[in-house]
């Protein structure tokens, strides 16, 4: 059994962080307890996550523990990937390419995807959302907007 | 009396056409989530949080609180008939509830669920209105110490009754600090952890990380298998028998006690007041073995807690402005949208406001059992709509809801990043809540923290120096002393291990 169990990795996981914040916050002004700098209330969480995250990934070699479950890789990415995909496409191409997307790429992530389904679905909802959010909340973002292509006139 | 007339004005904002209307939508969009697995409360509130921007405050804080505790009713009819938790606070009644509904008698049980909530709805509401008054004028004297006091004494709270390893909750929360500081520092000007990366001078924002720790992580837990779920339960009669009215009254009696109680502790709320009262019901059974094949006590007790538990967790929001779970930390999102800052002057700057909310929610609770059980029908075809269809529109309202905060495009990126994170999380078996509560607190500790250092010239002793911080103190001190202590972490551990 590896000893790379739950408390071990999360043990570590806190560590780095402590520890990557420690070492970015190293030139802040510390201050004084009476008049605190912009780092001492960093530089005080950053060690207590790093000596924490030592007791716990201790705790984890000693006593031992549960081995994590592993990470399914294909909603995982796809889920990831098709809210990211909102992110870049609303604020460029607006929201109708946006919507599709997120919903087509989630979709695919899901164990049981149909293409027919999907389509649909991607289809049906981001007509329900431009109706909800564009016109029904007057949300400010373009429908959708081609002018980063090149191609003008295209703004709804 | 005062109490009364309170009450009163109260009733009369809540009963105005358009608060009735946003109580009822509150309550419906409650129900249908509540319904719903994999759509929880905390993702909802955060989708609609800017479409509250659009609503006078009043009937958004209305709506927004309708669906948190219409949630709870919701998720006991999804439990009952198909063995799903429709609600994570609803994981316990599936023991039971489900039980009753393989004997046929799912209609008594929904009609129990309903009616317990009904009546720990109603004496929730009561304990607000009466609770809120005294604390709220205690708090009127706090100064820098007694919240930063106050505020320890909250993520405490939250990291011991966490599930899980206590000292992983308190890194939680430390690393949930560690988060907060991230932007510009309010007393220098100073830009901390942002990488001259302009979007995060304001810092990361609340909603962000809680969707994507708490939306998007919950998607992909549920896409790792695929789903099985059938409704085969006849719903049958709703008339709970004498024998079950029997036994019921008393457990929705001590359940409402119970969550009643654990809702006003830091980190309660809904889903620690559910597994509580499931958990004393059992103890307390002459015949604890027919639990688990059945008992009418185990939907009765755990479903009006979980209402109770939603109910009164609102005390310390309204009262003193600080969230005691996420959801609430979602309320004060709210609120500050719309330029209230939540705190004890809420309650005398804003009486209609406080009050309206306070009597929204028994008008809620009486539109929720006419919603839940005449028309469980529709609530129960509902639930033939597979997961695969109904996650990748979660995925797109959380997508629209984060960007509709700031209209900011990296915070998108962040609520993706924060999925990852979630899952990842999840799997290590840290549990999240803590982290988001601390988010939240962090800036506002910090900044009293400095303050009270500053007034008492980097005295630390000021803490426990002044009466109300060093009693708040002390209760935190306490209730670290008793969860280490094996006899109570041994009952706090078999309160979770129920399900």
């Amino acid at each position: 059994m590896s000893v790379l169990n739950k408390d071990v990795l999360s043990g570590a996981f806190f560590v780095l962080v402590g520890g990557a914040g420690l070492w970015l916050g190293n030139d802040y002004a510390m201050g004084t307890a009476f008049r605190m700098g912009p780092g001492y209330f960093p530089r005080v969480l950053c060690g207590m996550l790093v000596a924490i995250g030592f007791i716990v990934a201790a705790k984890g070699v000693i006593a031992g523990g549960e081995q994590p479950e592993g990470l399914h890789w294909k909603p995982m990415i796809l889920i990831t990937v098709a809210v990211l995909a909102f992110a870049g496409l609303i604020t460029t191409l607006g929201l109708l390419p946006a919507a599709a997307a997120v919903v087509l790429l989630g979709a695919v992530g899901g164990p049981e995807f149909k293409v027919g389904e999907g389509l649909l679905l991607a289809v049906l909802l981001s007509a329900a959302a431009i109706g909800i959010f564009k016109f029904g909340l007057n949300m400010t973002m373009p429908i959708l907007d081609l002018s980063i292509l090149g191609i003008s006139g295209m703004r709804l | 009396m005062e109490l009364l007339g309170n009450l009163l004005l109260g009733f009369e904002v809540a009963l105005t056409p358009q608060n009735l209307l946003f109580c009822f939508i509150g309550a419906l969009v409650g129900t249908l989530i509540g319904v719903l697995p994999g759509l929880g409360p905390l993702a909802t509130l955060s989708m609609l949080l800017p479409v509250t921007f659009y609503l006078p405050p009043i009937s958004a804080l209305i709506m927004l609180s309708g669906i948190y505790y219409g949630a709870q009713y919701g998720g006991s009819t999804t439990a009952i008939l198909v063995n799903l938790p429709g609600e994570s606070s609803s994981v316990v009644t599936c023991l039971d509830g489900y039980q009753m509904a393989r004997k046929g008698r799912a209609g008594a049980a929904l009609a129990i669920a309903a009616l317990g909530s009904l009546f720990a709805g109603t004496v929730a509401t009561l304990i607000i209105a009466v609770a809120s008054p005294a604390l709220g004028a205690m708090a009127l004297q706090f100064l820098a110490p007694e919240y930063f006091s106050l505020m320890v004494l909250g993520l405490v709270g939250s990291i011991v009754l966490a599930r899980g390893s206590m000292l992983k909750a308190l890194a939680m929360a430390i690393l949930g600090l560690v988060i907060g500081l991230i932007g510009t520092d309010v007393n220098s000007g100073f830009q901390r952890f942002t990488f001259g990366i302009p979007e995060l001078s304001d810092g990361i924002g609340f909603v962000p990380v809680a969707m994507g720790l708490f939306g998007i992580t919950e998607i992909l837990i549920n896409l790792e298998r695929k789903e099985s779920r059938s409704v085969g339960a006849v719903i049958g009669s709703l008339m709970p028998t004498r024998e079950e009215f029997r036994q019921a009254f008393p457990a929705v009696l001590r359940g409402t006690a119970v969550g009643s109680i654990l809702g006003v502790l830091p980190g309660g709320g809904a889903l620690l007041s559910s597994f509580a009262a499931y958990a004393l019901e059992k103890k307390i059974a002459k015949d604890p073995s027919r639990f688990g094949h059945g008992a009418v006590e185990g939907v009765a007790g755990p479903e009006s807690a979980n209402n109770a538990g939603a109910q009164t967790s609102f005390i310390p929001l309204l009262t003193l402005g600080i969230p005691s779970n996420p959801v609430m930390a979602i309320m004060v999102g709210a609120m500050m949208i719309h330029g209230i800052q939540p705190g004890p002057q809420v309650m005398t700057e804003q009486p209609k406001l406080f009050w309206g909310i306070i009597a929204s929610m028994w008008v809620g609770n009486f539109m929720l059992v006419i919603i839940n059980l005449p028309l469980v029908g529709i609530w129960v075809r509902l639930l033939m709509v597979p997961y695969r269809m109904l996650y990748p529109a979660i995925l797109l309202l959380c997508a629209i809801g984060v960007y509709g905060v700031n209209n900011s495009w990296v915070e998108v990126a962040i609520t993706a990043g924060f999925g990852v994170v979630g899952y990842i999380f999840y799997k290590l078996g840290c549990e999240p809540a803590p982290l988001v509560l601390a988010l939240v607190l962090g800036p506002l500790m910090e900044e009293n923290l400095r303050r009270a250092l500053l007034i008492s010239r980097g005295d630390p002793t000021v803490f426990v120096q002044r009466p109300i911080s060093g009693v708040l103190l002390l209760m935190a001190a306490l209730l670290v002393i008793a969860f280490v202590m094996p006899a109570l972490r041994g009952t706090r551990d078999e309160a979770f291990k129920e399900a």
